[in-house]
């Protein structure tokens, strides 16, 4: 099945706004479909705001806690997978995650730090964002200082930073205090959205929404690159500029997720080959593709870990779990595709 | 005609070891040069020169009179199309994908292949007679198939001067000979190639010009016919002797 152009991406607009009306629906206080659009009609000034009690709860449980949550969702699984599919694509390999170059422990570590100083939850968050931009400087730099064209040594280099983070991770939390702040990390690195308020999505929205673009526009030069450094060099592309350029904006990316709702990892390996399966191996479709697919998927596991149990589940875990059901279930499908 | 690409006294070594000697030529457009060589002798490393995919350690590469590095990559994928040996991305990119990578240079951040540069590439498609393979996955091609794809991208480059790595290898006997007539009407058409090759003998019936490298030197450049003479390949191809160069 190939979807192409414009049928493809009004069809995913539809099914992601179906979705977040949906999702804005379910929970502990449920909401009929039409008073969210009412709500969201209301708000926009298109018919006016009903004056009952009954509107107002609507109005603030729409609002206040739901939507903030919907869109920090939609925008972290966005963020992921299209920083997954970029790095898939400058390292030539499906198996790759966004978190190669050591983004993900560098962000985790810079957030336990910030939990063990009693910062808040905005000086956590840029000590995360802050943690992963230093550790995959770290990994470049590592593979810097041996062979800088060479990519086996940005992946050497990915793993040494990757390991020496979380060894700073471990050391983070063997002196944290087991009363409460070791709980805190904990759970911070489990993953979740609890705490997106609506200042964190609007500081958010922006970069994912250029990072994508600019991502995408790259897209037919990351194909380029698919044929080898020096081929692609052959076809005009400057190679070591898109590979910095590219790993950088994903890098953004992948820290500003981890710095707004914690560690939710699988989702950026995984959505980039259902992107794939869906549209072909051309990355100006693959990479707009996976943000959209991530959005919906995150947004789904957000869903499950609201309303799954009484007590709410941390989304990293169900992201995780329905990621590797997902993995496991397209799998066939992508052994035909590939070389092998 | 007018020399297009042109090797000034041009030297190359690689971790200690002297891998190119003092070489100097000129192709010019509408010329086919063979370029044949024992393996080692420093054909790969000269193609890379001659792409400024490496730069000379002494001496220089000129391309239209300009030195390589004073060209943008995307001004000289303008001008030379690389053909190199068919290997496989793990992608499974269609042929057309692979032959509109050609237009990277042209339109590098468009969302699509504007139309224009679509017509490139079915033309393209069209000259290397595989318009039927340009919607399969470039990954379940044969070798000879893939051969054609690379050229097609190359066609579709747009480029004056084509450089091509063993063209002929994995390929049959006739798609060796329509291989080698597609190449001798672009040189009609004032295209300027250079193919490394290992065979001597279809190089001396169809390339205009061969140059023969042996250790690292030119050891004959002239008329194909005459450079691959019977002599000549005995020496040419002849066991290396272990003394190394000075």
């Amino acid at each position: 099945m190939r979807l192409r152009g414009l049928t493809a991406a009004a069809l995913a607009i539809i099914v992601l706004v179906g979705l977040a009306v949906f999702s804005a629906c379910i929970g502990r206080f449920a909401v009929q479909p039409a008073q969210v659009l009412h709500a969201l009609a209301a708000s926009l000034g298109l018919v006016a705001q009903a004056d009952t009690p009954q509107a107002h709860m609507v109005h603030s449980v729409v609002f206040g806690a739901r939507l903030p949550r919907i869109g920090g969702a939609i925008c972290v699984g966005a963020a992921l997978s299209v920083a997954g599919a970029a790095y898939q694509a400058v390292f030539r390999n499906p198996l790759v995650s966004p978190g190669l170059l050591g983004v993900l422990a560098g962000a985790g570590t810079g957030a336990a730090l910030g939990i063990v100083w009693g910062l808040g939850p905005a000086g956590v968050g840029g000590l995360s964002f802050l943690g992963g931009l230093l550790a995959v400087a770290c990994g470049v730099g590592v593979a810097h200082l041996f062979d800088a064209a060479s990519m086996l040594m940005l992946v050497f280099g990915g793993l040494i930073s990757s390991a020496l983070f979380t060894a700073l991770l471990s050391l983070l939390k063997y002196i944290a205090d087991p009363q409460n702040q070791l709980p805190d990390i904990v759970f911070w690195l489990l993953g979740s959205l609890t705490q997106v308020t609506p200042h964190a999505l609007g500081v958010m929205v922006g970069p994912v929404v250029v990072g994508i673009v600019l991502l995408s526009a790259c897209g037919r030069m990351l194909d380029g690159l698919a044929m080898g450094d020096e081929e692609a060099r052959t076809l005009g592309i400057p190679v070591m500029a898109l590979r910095y350029g590219v790993i950088g904006a994903a890098t953004v990316l992948a820290a500003l997720t981890v710095s707004v709702a914690g560690m939710i990892g699988w989702v950026g390996l995984v959505v980039p080959h259902v992107a794939r399966l869906l549209v072909g191996p051309c990355n100006m479709r693959v990479l707009p593709t996976s943000a959209c697919l991530g959005g919906m998927f995150l947004l789904v596991c957000d869903d499950l870990a609201r309303t799954l149990s009484v007590e709410e589940i941390p989304v990293g875990l169900i992201a995780d779990l329905l990621g590797v059901a997902l993995f496991v279930a397209v799998l066939p499908l992508l052994r035909r595709g590939w070389r092998a | 005609m007018s020399v297009v690409l042109c090797m000034d006294h041009v030297s190359f070594s690689h971790a200690g070891r002297i891998v190119l000697h003092d070489l100097s030529f000129g192709i010019r457009a509408g010329e086919m040069a063979a370029l044949l060589g024992h393996n080692g002798a420093g054909k790969t490393t000269l193609l890379r020169l001659l792409l400024g995919l490496a730069r000379p350690g002494a001496g220089q590469v000129l391309l239209e009179g300009r030195p390589m590095q004073a060209w943008s990559r995307r001004e000289v994928a303008r001008r030379i199309a690389y053909v190199p040996q068919g290997h496989v991305p793990l992608f499974p990119y269609s042929v057309r994908d692979i032959v509109g990578m050609g237009r990277l240079a042209e339109t590098p951040f468009a969302p699509g292949l504007p139309r224009h540069d679509r017509d490139e590439v079915t033309q393209a498609l069209h000259a290397l007679g595989i318009i039927h393979l340009a919607d399969r996955p470039y990954t379940q091609l044969s070798g000879g198939e893939r051969q054609a794809a690379l050229l097609a991208r190359a066609l579709a480059q747009g480029a004056r001067t084509l450089i091509l790595d063993e063209p002929e290898t994995g390929l049959d006997y006739g798609q060796k000979q329509r291989l080698y007539a597609l190449l001798q009407k672009l040189a009609a058409q004032g295209h300027a190639i250079v193919a490394t090759t290992h065979d001597p003998l279809a190089a001396a019936c169809v390339f205009g010009r061969a140059i023969a490298l042996r250790q690292g030197r030119i050891m004959a450049d002239g008329p194909a016919a005459e450079v691959l003479g019977p002599s000549m390949l005995e020496r040419l191809y002849a066991p290396r002797e272990t003394r190394p160069l000075e």
